[in-house]
């Protein structure tokens, strides 16, 4: 199966351009190290380092044809040594195989420039969002969920959502409206679909209004679900919210956006000592994102971001969080993951983001870059230096952890990470 | 005889001397107006040197669409093979970059630069609506008279990357020659020659352009334009939303 993988990556790759395709390559090798149980839950803690490898492909091609219309589709596939994410979990097939189609899309210029049908599997992306993207609805992330160098909201790779979109533009303004039916199937009956496309569970709506005000970027938007994908009832959930993008002088780009959700799910902690947890459901969730970037010249930048998750935790709710996950970290418990649940360090309500990144030449850029709890202080930081040429690229980083007790650097058994990344494009 | 020779005298005048008779602003809007193809299509090539070395190369397929207030550009790359598909606009101050296989194209500086000392305005760049003229003077470059015009940014411009440029311009044809441009600290950040003149689709056309940093005198990128031809596309396309939708097409 493996072998097979390899050759099929490599044949890929090498008749792509013979067909106009555009595809890229990518490997990562990411040593880690890591805080865990060698011998099962209880059993003491040791540092344990592992190597994860993941080689993606992605495969794009888009044709323009007569009459307005336009196709164009991504492939991905994903070889994968350690899916699971932890360095102790070595599964029996060392790597396994993964594949999705990104997108599918068939695109009709009704009335040229102006209005526009999208039909098929579309990537919905409205967030101008670096570190975070509040104004992503419904987002499904990193395909594979494959950690990227630097923690940026953007990956990669993106699945999209099956659906139709209108746009409308006039003027300085577009309105479009997305929507997407739920799809579903047996997991078991229809093995073969995992490898083409994840379930879509919920039939989504969204609406947005983009504008361009003078020298700013506005847009609004709302959706309407069946179910969020936070929850399981089955009832129709809200959210809405807007942002705003525009340059101040020639130096200094200023982003803002924020969210409202009419509720959205969590898992609370009940007692920290004994490991017990409850689903709760927040209602009128608050999410927003502000930040800047200054490009210092035309080779350096220095960006800064704040978030706020409404829905993560604050006070004493944090403190029985963190409480937790000490107690789960030290007893090497198999329970609940109430500190990852909103994703990796995202326990707090409050963080913040730097980033400095410089083009020492054409090829070679480098970058530092820090996210800070600003609730306890503690927080990860990273730097990397990568060069790129026209068909190959080589980046390496470094990520490490700092906090002191008490805080959430401090609980998350990860202590540093290294990744080497080579890249080939077609 | 005497009246002969008084009329041809001012027919001479009128003649060899037209910028005499026109406002410095009226002048520098002729020389932008004698290279500006409206509804340019373009294939762009850009090679960057660091000295005598090739250090990057790229090649971009875009449109040009003039406005009343300023000129909007869509580029796009089609080569090397890292970048195809990067998506840009330049909507007056306003530049977005979509890439690769995304769907939301992000704002970004106005400074920022397609490779080398090239940045997204320098590829179609005119400069009467978006900089006040402050002085014009008669001088020389290589050797060749020249009108040198002192430009500020326009407070009333929606573009203006630069605070200060002085143009060179040849006060025979009004061909763009060269142009520095400077920070508000007063720093030159990069020259430009203007090269390669033709005539194409009815204008007079500058197909090589030579960018050089104002900081790094061994690094410059050239810019060839070695297609152009036109495509009217509607102002809608110009907009932050339509870079998706945009099916760069070589030029015809």
């Amino acid at each position: 199966m493996k072998a097979r993988a390899l050759f099929a990556i490599i044949l890929v790759a090498a008749i792509a351009p013979s067909f106009a395709l555009d595809g890229t390559v990518l490997g990562d090798f990411m040593p880690t190290s890591a805080l865990t149980a060698v011998s099962g839950p209880g059993s003491p803690q040791v540092q344990a380092e592992a190597t994860r490898t993941t080689t993606q492909v992605a495969v794009s091609q888009s044709s323009a044809l007569p009459g307005g219309w336009t196709l164009s589709g991504t492939t991905w596939l994903l070889l994968d040594s350690l899916p699971t994410d932890d360095p102790t979990q070595v599964p029996p097939a060392r790597l396994d195989l993964s594949s999705r189609l990104l997108q599918l899309e068939a695109q009709w210029q009704i009335l040229p420039g102006a209005l526009i049908l999208d039909m098929g599997k579309q990537i919905i992306h409205p967030s101008s969002g670096f570190f975070k993207t509040p104004l992503n609805l419904f987002s499904r992330g990193a395909a594979g969920n494959v950690p990227q160098q630097i923690p940026a909201a953007a990956p990669q790779w993106e699945e999209g959502w099956w659906g139709v979109k209108m746009v409308g533009i006039l003027g300085d303004w577009t309105l479009e409206d997305f929507l997407s039916p739920p799809l579903t199937w047996s997991g078991a009956a229809d093995q073969a679909l995992q490898y083409v496309s994840l379930r879509q569970d919920n039939l989504e709506d969204q609406l947005r209004i983009d504008g361009h005000l003078g020298t700013v970027d506005v847009q609004f938007l709302g959706l309407v679900s069946e179910s969020d994908p936070g929850n399981s009832d089955s009832a129709v959930h809200f959210q809405t919210g807007a942002g705003v993008d525009g340059n101040v002088g020639d130096y200094l780009t200023l982003r803002a956006e924020a969210t409202l959700s009419d509720s959205l799910d969590r898992i609370d902690v009940v007692d920290a000592a004994s490991l017990a947890v409850a689903d709760q459901t927040v209602a009128w969730v608050p999410q927003a994102l502000a930040g800047f970037t200054w490009s210092i010249d035309t080779d350096l930048s220095f960006m800064a971001e704040y978030y706020y998750n409404g829905l993560a935790f604050f006070g004493d709710d944090y403190a029985s969080a963190l409480q937790y996950a000490q107690n789960r970290l030290s007893s090497t418990s198999a329970a609940t993951d109430v500190a990852g649940q909103f994703g990796f360090f995202s326990l707090a309500r409050n963080y913040a983001f730097l980033r400095l990144a410089d083009n020492f030449t054409d090829q070679i850029t480098a970058q530092g870059w820090t996210e800070i709890n600003l609730q306890d202080l503690s927080g990860m930081f990273g730097v990397g230096i990568g060069a790129k040429h026209d068909t190959w690229g080589l980046s390496g980083s470094l990520t490490q952890t700092w906090g002191g007790d008490g805080t959430e650097a401090h609980y998350l058994p990860y202590l540093w990470q290294l990744d080497v990344e080579l890249q080939f494009y077609f | 005889m005497k009246f002969i020779l008084a009329c041809l005298a001012l027919f001479l005048l009128l003649d060899i001397a037209p910028a005499s008779a026109e406002s410095p602003s009226d002048i520098l809007f002729k020389s932008d107006a004698s290279r500006t193809i409206s509804d340019m299509s373009m294939e762009v090539r850009l090679t960057s040197y660091d000295a005598d070395r090739v250090s990057d190369r790229s090649t971009l397929w875009g449109v040009m669409k003039p406005g009343k207030d300023h000129n909007r550009l869509l580029l796009s790359f089609r080569e090397p093979a890292s970048k195809h598909g990067q998506k840009f606009l330049v909507d007056g101050d306003a530049v977005y970059v979509l890439f690769e296989r995304t769907t939301n194209p992000i704002r970004v500086s106005p400074l920022e630069v397609l490779t080398g000392q090239a940045s997204d305005g320098d590829v179609v760049r005119t400069f009467a609506a978006d900089y006040a003229v402050a002085a014009m003077d008669e001088t020389t470059l290589d050797g060749k008279p020249a009108l040198r015009f002192d430009l500020s940014a326009d407070e009333g411009a929606n573009v203006s990357s630069y605070a200060k440029v002085l143009l060179w311009i040849d006060p025979e044809d009004l061909r763009l020659l060269y142009a520095e441009f400077y920070a508000a600290s007063g720093a030159l950040l990069k020259k430009a020659y203007y090269r390669d003149y033709r005539s194409v689709l009815g204008k007079d056309f500058p197909c090589t352009i030579d960018i050089w940093a104002g900081d790094k005198a061994q690094k410059h990128t050239t810019m060839a334009f070695t297609k152009i031809g036109r495509q009217v596309l509607p102002d809608t396309a110009f907009r932050r939303t339509s870079l998706a939708f945009w099916n760069p097409e070589a030029p015809r």
